[in-house]
């Protein structure tokens, strides 16, 4: 215990009596260390469990419609939906989830804003509990536009509703159409779309309101259903695949006009080719290959610095052998100075990581304003044990460097040493000059493999997960705002007109519906 | 000078070889050598005949090719490396010619190292060290760092260091080396007082004027002993 202090008191000697050493260090470890938690936890979040408060995640798969022969993926419909819910034996749940936008009135503005279509069971089965009101009672899912309740989301109640006590029971304007307000969800939950926070929750039955498109609840040929299913514990997905090959089989006989050739394939959550995931998973993989490189290099530039020191400090090893320190006594000492480096880089780490952890979200800006943007970064203290540990392994093991070398040096050298009597430093300068080559080339790998995380940052970024940032989506609902029909025909076109003729702009559109872009087809 | 007593010391047919390249060095070659308590032995000899080759054996900081080294009439001239560090902590106290301080421990710190790789407890400790550094009179510099002493007074840390721990002997590789001949006088005359109250010295020098301090010489050449003069 004494010698534990002392050797603590001299570690943080060693590092205030040589500061250019000790920033070097702790600089590169601490950004190896942060870099790999923020980006391991990215990946955890957004492809491994990325929807905060859900339960059973693991049990989560994404439920996706594919044509026999044909490449890509498209949705499934209601009436299908129904039946699959309905036949299988081997699954929790089946769950409805088909990203839409609003517009909804505020006042004299309209402003538009994320909307789930959910299935009524959807907050059962995430065992998300509202935390005001419910959620939707099961017979609100169906009956043609029977039933305008919405659920809304903690941020939306907080902003657009100053976190009014009395939500509960007041209406809301969506797409023109009086909604009442029955819950609100909870601060973490942001729905189960990777890269959105949702504003709204609708039931099924209010489809058509939502959709430009139709009414879309008894037609088996409208694909346009994205959602996902739980398995019940201990299935395995082949399993489930194949009573929903089964199903599928089954529908195909009985409806050949509109199921020939369709199948329905679950996908782990990470691989969702609906949502932002399958766009971003191949880019985090780049992320982690350059993070982790930079946590080696960074490792590795420790270590060389390490080694220089230790070269520096070989007399010294000599010195304290010839009075009489054991070996053991020697490593210890060492290695409480490679504790004491790795422990307050890795303090450091942890604060850069925690920095981070939302950074993501500045790489991708809203796209528009009400749309609110979302990567769950939560800092996952086994990443960030692996990354610490390999960083405070490496740095120990070549803390231990000079120990080695004293293993086998020539104690009677204490005698010879020439030169001045404060013991600073063999003058091996060949070998000296040979690591600060190292150094500096693996600093440039170093800057090189910082780069390349830029760049693939920036690929991420422009790989954006809906809209594209060129076009500006602006919504505006006049009949919610109070226009009758012929006046909003004429606001229409004096809108088009002065927008094309501003500065910048290509071309100008109206659409009724807004829909964002989240995927490209593989057709 | 005979009292019958068994000496502190005894080499019998001590002999170093060094291989380097497939060259034999023989730095020492049957060395017969008895040294008794409270002796002050100087080694004397032209440079490369094998004087500091003598004195780390001596300290064990180095093994004999050939022959027997006993220390206090234990055999200490094949033990192992944990073996020799502990005996080398109790028993010998070094002086070298650099000084050899380390530059990031305090003045106390330095004398005081020692004593920790020995597990002496921290009063104990602080009492040998305060005793150490008062008799070679560095006292009022134990917070300081060795850079910021001079020479001389790097010296007589050092000094201080070798004496803390009341070693059995104190080997002294030309002491005064670094120092100019006032220090190095100085440095001389302290060693002069640690003999007249009891310790035991073995010290290399070149210099003729300090080989008369000590009441014996031993003169070395090519790794034999020509002369071993006991003073009138
Ligand atoms: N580690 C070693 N490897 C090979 N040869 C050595 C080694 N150490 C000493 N020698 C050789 O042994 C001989 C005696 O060396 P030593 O250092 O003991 O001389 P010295 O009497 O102390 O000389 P000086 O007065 O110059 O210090 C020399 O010939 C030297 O070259
Ligand atoms: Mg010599």
């Amino acid at each position: 215990m004494q010698t534990l202090l002392q050797d603590l008191r001299f570690g943080f000697r060693m590092l205030r009596r040589s500061p250019g050493f000790t920033v070097l260090a702790l600089l590169c470890l601490t950004l190896g260390i942060g870099s790999n938690a923020a980006v391991f936890s990215w990946i955890e979040g957004i492809l491994i469990r990325p929807y905060p408060l859900v339960s059973h995640q693991d049990r989560m798969f994404a439920l996706v419609g594919t044509t026999r022969g044909v490449e890509g993926h498209n949705g499934l419909s209601y009436p299908d939906f129904v039946d699959f819910e309905k036949n299988a034996t081997l699954f929790e749940s089946f769950i409805v989830d088909k990203i839409t936008g609003t517009s909804l009135s505020v006042g004299d503005r309209a402003e538009i804003a994320s909307v789930g279509i959910v299935t009524a069971n959807y907050f059962d089965a995430l065992g998300v509990r509202p935390i005001l009101g419910r959620g939707f009672r099961s017979e609100e899912g169906t009956g043609r536009n029977a039933h305008p309740v919405v659920v809304i989301s903690y941020r939306t109640w907080r902003d657009r509703y100053k976190s009014d006590p009395e939500i509960i029971g007041k209406t809301q304007y969506l797409n023109g159409v009086q909604h009442t307000i029955v819950g609100v969800a909870p601060e973490k939950f942001h729905g189960t779309f990777i890269g959105y926070s949702f504003s709204f929750w609708v039931p099924t039955s209010m489809q058509e309101t939502f959709d430009s498109t139709g009414y879309k609840l008894e037609n088996r040929g409208a694909r346009w259903i994205e959602g996902y299913a739980f398995l019940k514990p201990g299935v395995m997905r082949q399993q489930a695949q194949a009573e929903l090959n089964s199903i599928a089989q089954r529908l195909e006989n009985d409806f050949p006009d509109t199921n020939r050739g369709h199948e329905v394939q679950l996908f782990p959550l990470w691989k969702t080719p609906f949502n932002g995931a399958g766009n971003m998973s191949p880019t985090l993989a780049i992320t982690m290959a350059v993070v982790f490189l930079v946590l080696l290099i960074a490792c590795a530039n420790v270590s060389n610095l390490l080694l220089a020191r230790s070269l520096l400090r070989r007399h010294e090893m000599t010195m304290r052998l010839a009075l009489g320190a054991g070996r053991r006594r020697l490593v210890k000492q060492l290695l409480t100075e490679g504790l004491l480096l790795s422990l307050i880089a890795a303090a450091g780490g942890i604060a850069v990581a925690c920095w981070c952890r939302n950074a993501l979200v500045f790489a991708f800006p809203s796209p528009a304003a009400g749309i609110v943007i979302d990567y769950p970064g939560q800092i996952d203290w086994r990443v960030l044990a692996v990354s610490a540990g390999i960083c405070i392994g490496s740095t120990l093991l070549f803390a231990l460097v000079p120990a080695i070398h004293a293993s086998h040096v020539d104690l009677s050298s204490a005698l010879k040493t020439e030169g001045g009597g404060v013991l600073s430093g063999s003058s091996r300068s060949r070998l000296r000059s040979a690591l600060v080559l190292v150094q500096v080339s693996l600093s440039f790998v170093l800057l090189a493999g910082t780069g390349l995380l830029l760049q693939s940052l920036n690929k991420m970024r422009n790989a954006s997960p809906g809209f594209s940032t060129d076009v500006i989506v602006s919504g505006v609902d006049l009949f919610s705002g109070g226009y009758n029909l012929e006046r909003a025909k004429i606001f229409h076109t004096q809108l088009l007109d002065r927008v094309r003729t501003l500065p910048g702009v290509e071309s100008a559109a109206l659409t009724r519906v807004f829909r964002p872009r989240i995927y490209s087809h593989g057709r | 000078m005979t009292n019958g007593s068994s000496p502190l010391i005894r080499l019998s047919g001590v002999t170093k070889v060094f291989l380097t390249d497939e060259v034999e060095t023989h730095a020492l070659s049957g060395i017969h050598l008895d040294i008794r308590v409270g002796e002050y032995v100087s080694i004397a000899g032209p440079s490369g005949c094998g004087k500091t080759t003598l004195l780390s054996i001596l300290g064990l900081l180095d093994t004999p090719s050939e022959g027997s080294y006993s220390l206090k009439e234990n055999e200490v001239a094949n033990l192992s490396f944990a073996d020799r560090a502990r005996i080398r902590n109790r028993e010998i106290g070094f002086i070298f010619q650099s000084f050899n301080l380390i530059g990031d421990l305090t003045v106390f710190e330095n004398v005081e190292l020692p004593l920790t790789y020995r597990g002496m407890g921290a009063g104990e400790r602080k009492s040998f060290v305060t005793e150490a550094l008062e008799r070679v009179g560095m006292a009022h510099r134990a917070k300081h760092l060795p850079s910021q002493l001079s020479g001389g007074q790097q010296q007589r840390v050092a000094v201080a260091r070798a004496l803390a721990g009341r070693p059995a002997i104190l080997l002294a590789d030309e002491p005064t080396g670094n120092l100019d001949s006032r220090n190095g006088e100085a440095v001389m005359e302290l060693l002069k007082e640690l003999h007249a109250v009891g310790a035991t010295i073995c010290m290399v020098t070149h210099d003729e004027r300090f080989a008369q301090h000590a009441d014996r010489t031993v003169h070395l050449f090519d790794g034999r002993v020509v002369e071993d003069r006991i003073a009138a």
